[in-house]
């Protein structure tokens, strides 16, 4: 099965723990053997477990100890969190590393104070060390609060149980997004392990049967790899959609379409083509792009030219790899091709150019580089520059490298940011900019929109091959010049302004979790996409109603404005 | 003093057969796999491995 194999190919990864890691999260020694205990207080289990929906948040630095996340009598509600960064206290045997808190531990932890109180007793506040929960905001408040958060003094909440996997700092620090693939994929086994276990109690506690459905919220993105659908991450993430035969409902996953789509990260070459790369200089991390053939057709031939006119003709037409060097031994470019899926599969030509930045008298050159794509099979080939930024919240940033072509207008006419593609196409494209996550047949897709006007997409809001913004979409900034909505952050008063589609995609989460719990018969993509146009056309979710001021021109604090 | 050519240097094929983007990955993790081994690493795939099973497993 898919979810093995994935495990062996994550074998990099694997041997690089002890350096992704901090050591509080892998020492084991003397740790006591954790006890199985309950997911939920009694009192915090859904009061008709028949009309319940458990909702999951992959993320990072969620504060699960919020009172957004507990029931009005003080209980959790997240009846277990994968704290990957958290001090080993107890062991686990199927925990690798971190820790794994449920709902009546972090009980617990929270009587002791306030819910500071939990963090620190993880580990994840200490000063010089993991300080993930030290600051007032971050990814994983904001997206865990859309998702889930609900007023304690209300009883809604109860019908949501929660589960959240909170993600190392380090690979979401890194700027590709590519080390994170093993701790997601780890994250979805964990999922649906803990939400089988869960809806086993949920059915104890309420002395029937009860098959919960579970939507799952990963509000990360990258924005190069397969576009097919054949990622891992996509690949495990229906093959756990199709199973019926489980304990669960319905499972879901709901990803956001990514932000990229004026950030010419995206481009089609046919053969004979040529295209401009501009790595900025002074980045401190790497930049690559890769080259996607069709399936079954003939690997691209490259030639590469410096910025300083410099060319070299890749010389690989089958899958094999090599270094481009200066007559000095320095390295400019490794280049490496692949045939994934097989030999009928497709042919991935990757170019990795080293830091501009320079360091111990090395660096690339930046400047605009060029790409000439002499042959290439009769469909031509698909261009993706891996992002170069991180979440919210991190300090520092790479530098974003990008595509430029003399056809490519940034914007319209009129000074506005262009939609979809409309013809004549130049090379430089944003249909097909949706983050690489967003590629699987079953993930229900999110885009961003203004609150006003509303249902308009969001400038940046990624677009799926067919210029549509998304399967759904939902308000992540007030006005096209009034970014952002106000969300809570980690402490209990604090509150942040963040804008994005992994906004859009918790708010959707939310909506699918609440048709769900009240009885909406859906299994798949389109079920959920009619589910939607049956309530309302277009398919935008409006202006959300949630339990705090979201910051929006028209608040749903108001009387006249309700969720549509 | 002029430019000097660019040079090609071909390299060992080793993981080509992989379905996976290894070739950034090996890039973004080189140098911090530890040079004496990771003695919890058998542990910590065994933990995987259960959790795997606990998911999946009917």
């Amino acid at each position: 099965m898919i979810i093995k194999q994935s495990l062996e190919l994550f074998t990099a990864i694997l041997d690089s723990i002890p350096a992704l890691l901090p050591a509080q999260a892998l020492a084991v020694k003397g740790a006591p053997v954790a006890e199985e205990g309950p997911f939920l207080d009694p009192a915090a289990h859904p009061p008709d477990a028949g009309q319940a929906a458990i909702v999951a948040v992959i993320d990072y630095a969620i504060p699960f100890a919020h009172p957004l996340f507990t029931t009005s009598e003080g209980h959790s509600r997240v009846a277990s969190i994968w704290l990957m960064e958290a001090a080993r206290a107890e062991r686990r045997a199927d925990i690798a590393f971190g820790r794994e808190l449920r709902g009546p531990q972090i009980d617990a932890l929270r009587r002791a104070g306030d819910p500071d109180a939990a963090y620190r007793a993880c580990g994840l506040m200490q000063p010089g060390g993991v300080f993930q929960m030290a600051h007032a905001a971050s990814h994983g408040a904001a997206v865990a609060a859309l998702a889930a958060g609900h007023d304690p003094r209300q009883g809604r909440g109860r019908d949501f149980p929660m589960l959240a996997v909170s993600l190392p700092r380090s690979v979401l620090a890194e700027t590709t997004g590519s080390l994170s693939g093993l701790f997601i994929q780890a994250a979805v086994v964990f999922v649906i392990a803990r939400a089988r276990a869960l809806a086993r109690e949920m059915s104890r506690v309420a002395g029937r049967k009860v098959a919960p459905p579970l939507v799952v919220n990963l509000s990360l993105g990258v924005t190069a790899g397969a576009d097919d659908g054949s990622a891992l991450l996509s690949r495990l993430q229906d093959a756990v959609t199709k199973i019926r035969k489980w304990e669960l409902g319905p499972i879901f996953f709901v990803v956001p379409t990514g932000n990229s789509r004026q950030a010419r990260l995206r481009a089609k070459l046919q053969q004979g083509g040529s295209i401009g790369w501009r790595i900025p200089p002074a980045d401190p991390t790497l930049n690559a792009l890769e080259i996607w053939g069709a399936a079954g057709e003939p690997a691209p031939r490259l030639a590469l030219s410096t910025p300083d006119g410099r060319q070299i003709a890749v010389p690989l037409d089958q899958t094999g790899q090599g270094v481009v060097e200066d007559g000095r031994g320095a390295r400019l470019a490794r280049v490496v091709l692949q045939r994934r899926g097989g030999d009928a599969g497709r042919a991935c030509l990757t170019v990795i150019v080293p830091p501009t930045l320079p360091e111990a008298g090395k660096a690339a050159p930046p400047g605009l580089w060029k790409l000439h794509l002499t042959e290439a099979g009769a469909s031509g080939c698909d261009l993706f520059i891996h992002r170069d930024d991180r979440l919210s919240g991190f300090r520092g940033q790479g530098l974003q490298s990008s595509f430029v072509h003399a056809d490519h207008a940034p914007r319209t006419a009129s000074g506005r940011w262009p939609e979809r593609d409309s013809p004549p196409l130049g090379p430089i494209r944003r249909n097909g900019t949706a983050s690489l996550h967003a590629r699987g047949a079953q993930q229900i897709r999110v885009g961003a929109t203004l609150a006003w006007p509303p249902g308009r997409l969001s400038a940046y809001t990624g677009l799926l091959s067919n210029g549509d913004g998304g399967d759904i979409t939902a308000p992540a900034d007030a006005s096209s010049n009034v970014f952002g909505m106000t969300l809570p952050g980690i402490a209990p008063a604090a509150c942040q302004r963040l804008s994005g589609t992994s906004l859009s995609a918790p708010q959707a989460t939310r909506w699918l979790a609440e048709a769900l719990a009240d009885g909406a018969d859906a299994r798949s993509r389109a079920d959920v996409v009619n589910l939607l146009a049956a309530a309302t056309p277009p398919p935008d979710l409006g202006l959300p109603d949630l339990p705090w001021r979201c910051g929006f021109p028209l608040d749903p604090g108001r009387a006249d404005v309700t969720r549509r | 003093m002029g430019l000097t050519p660019l040079i090609w240097q071909p390299a060992p094929q080793a993981h080509l057969t992989r379905d996976d983007d290894w070739p950034l990955v090996d890039d973004l993790v080189k140098g911090m796999q530890l040079a004496v081994g990771d003695p919890e690493r058998a542990a910590r795939l065994e933990a995987l491995q259960a959790l795997i099973d606990a998911a999946f497993n009917p």
